[in-house]
């Protein structure tokens, strides 16, 4: 699954939760597939963002996020506290990478 | 060398600067006026098309609860009510005067405002919508500070990146006070709320916030976990000490701190396409 921002929609996604309306009425259910008729349509409804098919595309890698973490903590304070948090970050992008 | 009342005296002149919008001179003029109704200021933002789309824009943004489902600057008034409309007002206002000079100051405002969000809700603690609000503005000091010193602060911010050093440690040193000692002066001047000063206070000092303790802690907290995602920019590329007061006042498990990175990757991502320009 994958939370696709409005703006970077393209032709042949496949809609996995229904896109609805300010009423709450379904436009495009389920399983749609995008067309660009369809994307300019969700462009003008005020919508940011949509879930679809495939995973979450992400900029960096797996390598790259946990260097630029080690980064960010190396000049933190060594506390019990700011450990804990890097360990969790650490675990935290383990996580996310996995859902791919 | 600058006194620090010469530095607060002009500080809180900010809005007579000719870079600041001005838009901004007319919402502040219209803020500051504690007798301000729901109805001024929604007369207000409906006569400047830019300001409504933005304003439409922001609400149905993750920032606030509402995705997608606001579609008049009617209904964001009684959803939101005056205090929220006008933090919000005052931020998409004076966030732009600043990106030139930090850029990424904006995204790690809003990442602080879903953040604090999360967190709030979560726990079940502190008022949703003002936590939401302190995330947008508690960097407003920064902005203050960009604005009335656009190169010196430039330069400070280069040089903390460069050196590896938190930028208030920077605007002490140049300024001997930090962005949030300008931020309660000019939220003082401009009328911001009891919680709201506070919170911009002591965002880095949490243990001295007495009246908004939890608010405080939850936003010290959402600064932190919003520079330990990478999310936006906020002068530096460093993550400020958790203090073990704020910590202990929001009680957070590793799970429940796992879930709110979750929910803030999921929500950033949203956010990420939300940006000040209009289109």
């Amino acid at each position: 699954m994958a939370k696709v921002p409005v703006t970077n929609l393209k032709a042949g996604m496949k809609l996995i939760k229904p896109v609805v309306n300010e009423a709450g009425m379904v436009m495009l259910g389920e399983g749609t597939v995008l067309t660009d008729q369809m994307i300019n349509k969700i462009n003008n409804m005020n919508i940011a963002a949509v879930f679809v098919e495939g995973s979450q595309q992400r900029t960096k890698s797996k390598e790259e996020t946990i260097k630029e973490i080690e980064e960010r903590f190396s000049k933190s304070a060594d506390t019990e506290q700011m450990r804990l948090l890097k360990r969790i970050m650490l675990e935290h992008v383990e996580e996310i990478y996995k859902e791919q | 060398m600058i006194d620090t009342k010469n530095l607060r005296a002009q500080i809180e002149k900010i809005d007579t600067l000719p870079t600041i919008p001005s838009v901004l001179k007319k919402l502040l003029s219209v803020i500051e006026d504690p007798k301000v109704s729901l109805n001024d200021i929604g007369s207000f933002i409906s006569n400047d098309p830019v300001l409504t789309s933005r304003v439409i824009k922001v609400v149905n943004s993750p920032i606030y609860g509402f995705p997608g489902r606001i579609s008049s600057v009617n209904q964001a008034l009684i959803l939101l009510g005056l205090n929220v409309v006008k933090g919000m007002l005052l931020g998409v206002s004076v966030f732009e005067a600043m990106q030139k000079t930090m850029a990424g100051l904006w995204e790690h405002s809003i990442g602080c405002a879903v953040t604090a969000r999360i967190i709030a809700t979560k726990k079940g603690i502190g008022d949703v919508e003002e936590v939401s609000v302190a995330g947008i503005l508690h960097d407003i000091g920064k902005v203050a500070l960009g604005l009335k010193f656009q190169e010196e602060y430039k330069a400070l911010i280069k040089m903390s990146v460069d050196k590896g050093k938190l930028l208030m440690d920077s605007e002490r040193e140049l300024f001997f006070v930090t962005h949030a000692d300008t931020g309660a002066w000019i939220g003082n001047r401009w009328n911001f709320p009891k919680n709201l000063l506070e919170i911009i206070e002591y965002h880095h000092k949490p243990q001295l916030s007495k009246n908004f303790a939890i608010q405080t802690a939850i936003i010290h907290i959402a600064d932190i976990l919003v520079r330990a995602k990478g999310f936006g920019f906020a002068g530096d590329y460093l993550i400020p000490t958790i203090n073990p007061i704020a910590w202990q006042t929001l009680n957070l498990k590793d799970d429940e701190i796992k879930d709110i990175l979750m929910e803030m990757e999921d929500s950033l991502t949203e956010s990420s396409s939300f940006s000040l320009d209009d289109d």
